[in-house]
């Protein structure tokens, strides 16, 4: 059963790397043009000290949006779902903060914040923010009426519902929201760097592909895919410990 | 122990743009520490007549009085069908938390839920989660809730309606237990005229939509009762009384 479930996934993604590794070396592919996995292996040893302080520079813009997101997304949903008129007002702002296309103010973030990591905090923001901010709203909102009665039968103060049922009731739904937005985060600091930096990941990704160092850049993707898997891996790991009641429930109703 | 007194109440609610009349001029009075039931066909109006006596939603006309006082929410305690406990919660924080909501500090409510507990064969249950329950015990828990938050008025809208036979046959003889130490006054709200008649001092016929009352009529049965008692003729025939008063009364 434990071996059926992680070893389907660990079987596929073998067998796609030997698919990869086959295909480049039967076919005698250059490497500029598609390096073979054990190449990209390599790579990544012989570049980590190039590799390191890029990926802690990627990874602390990443986290720094994500929490700023995480705090302002909570405070915002929160006031919305207690202050109809504040929800009025606001949620259009916070539907345009998604569809704006951030491609293409980023270069502006750029000259209004410079090259450090502020311009590339603000564009993870912009990525991360929106599916807290939904994620908690929908959550306030769908509380069962019954739960809200309830409480207020027993003289519960319109705080106090707020606080221990509809705050806790919007908890999983929050935290469904937060995977979204971590692994939205890493993605909001690459095209963050993408648009003009010094350091980080996705800096050197611009500068491998402008200098045909396609080991470096296959290198560096990887990285990035294992730091999404590593924060979305996190991010699950949270959920399990915030709100356990989601999964036992779940367990019981099997 | 306060008495409940429903003079001359009419209720209305909107829907679909019109107005409708849920409850029409209903008088009733309620004795302190005795159950009234309140039996008629579902929809009839029953359920809000009850959020009107716990202060939920202002009646058009008449009044409502507890205790010789108006009714306002945080007096009475409000039991639905669904138990309504909150799954992140311990059956301990379950229990103790209508007495938090009226201002008891945290700590004395929970000695006070556990003792409850303890006393109403829940003690084992204390640190569990509601979802490792069955359903009666929820809802015993439910009740516990309810009648601890020290409202000696209870409210019960079909407590019982959505549990197995058996079941609600335990939780009936439970729920007379639980009546008997805390002395509430209680309306009960059921279609179920077996239950009524089981549990109650005196029921109340009400019509369907809106709610008048159609008759009201003593319990003959002496407390305390016991399960012999379900299965009597002289329930029987209450029963059969009961079902006959309704089905004239109400004509389909």
């Amino acid at each position: 059963m434990r071996i059926a479930r992680h070893g389907a996934p660990v079987l596929l993604f073998l067998l796609v790397l030997a698919a990869w590794q086959w295909l480049v070396t039967a076919f005698r592919v250059e490497t500029w043009l598609l390096p073979s996995p054990i190449a990209i292996v390599g790579s990544v040893s012989s570049s980590a000290g190039l590799l390191g302080p890029n990926l802690v520079v990627t990874l602390e813009e990443t986290l720094v949006g994500f929490f700023l997101s995480l705090v302002a997304g909570v405070l915002v949903a929160g006031g919305m779902h207690l202050v109809p008129r504040l929800r009025d007002a606001v949620y259009p702002w916070v539907i345009i903060s998604q569809t704006v296309p951030i491609i293409a103010i980023a270069p502006l973030l750029v000259v209004w914040f410079g090259f450090g990591p502020a311009s590339k905090i603000i564009v993870v923001v912009l990525f991360a923010f929106f599916p807290i901010v939904v994620n908690t709203y929908d959550g306030l909102t769908r509380v069962p009426q019954g739960l809200v009665r309830m409480a207020r039968t027993f003289g519960a103060s319109r705080w106090q519902v707020f606080r221990r049922i509809e705050a806790m009731w919007a908890l999983p739904a929050l935290m469904s929201g937060v995977r979204i937005a971590i692994t939205y985060s890493v993605v909001g600091a690459v095209v963050g760097e993408w648009v003009g930096s010094e350091a980080g990941l996705g800096y050197l990704l611009i500068r491998a592909s402008s200098q045909l160092e396609t080991e470096l850049l296959f290198a560096d993707v990887m990285l990035l895919a294992l730091l999404g898997l590593a924060l979305f891996g996190l991010a699950g790991l949270a959920e399990r410990i915030a709100v356990p009641w989601v999964r036992e429930e779940r367990m019981i109703s099997k | 122990m306060p008495e409940i007194v429903i003079d001359d109440l009419s209720v209305a609610y909107r829907e679909r743009g019109g107005e409708f009349l849920a409850v029409d001029r209903l008088t009733l009075r309620v004795g302190d520490g005795s159950i009234m039931a309140v039996v008629g066909p579902s929809g009839a109006g029953k359920s809000t007549l009850l959020a009107a006596v716990a202060g939920l939603i202002e009646p058009r006309s008449g009044r409502i009085s507890v205790g010789g006082v108006p009714t306002r929410p945080g007096k009475v305690g409000l039991m639905p069908q669904e138990d309504l406990l909150l799954p992140w919660l311990t059956v301990l924080d379950n229990a103790a938390l209508g007495l938090e909501f009226g201002g008891v500090p945290v700590r004395e409510a929970r000695e006070r839920a556990l003792a409850a507990l303890q006393d109403f064969g829940l003690g084992a249950f204390a640190r569990e989660h509601p979802s490792s329950l069955s359903g009666g015990m929820r809802q015993r828990v439910s009740f516990l809730r309810t009648a601890l938050a020290g409202q000696d008025v209870l409210l019960l809208d079909e407590p019982f309606g959505s549990l197995d036979a058996l079941t609600r046959a335990e939780l009936h003889m439970w729920f007379l237990g639980l009546w008997q130490a805390y002395r509430s006054t209680v309306i009960l709200v059921t279609h179920d005229v077996e239950e009524a008649a089981f549990l109650a001092d005196t029921i109340a016929l009400v019509t369907a939509r809106p709610a008048r009352v159609l008759k009201e009529i003593e319990v003959p049965f002496s407390r305390p009762r016991d399960l012999s008692l379900m299965g009597s003729p002289r329930l029987g025939r209450l029963k059969a009384d009961l079902l006959g008063e309704l089905l004239s009364g109400a004509p389909r």
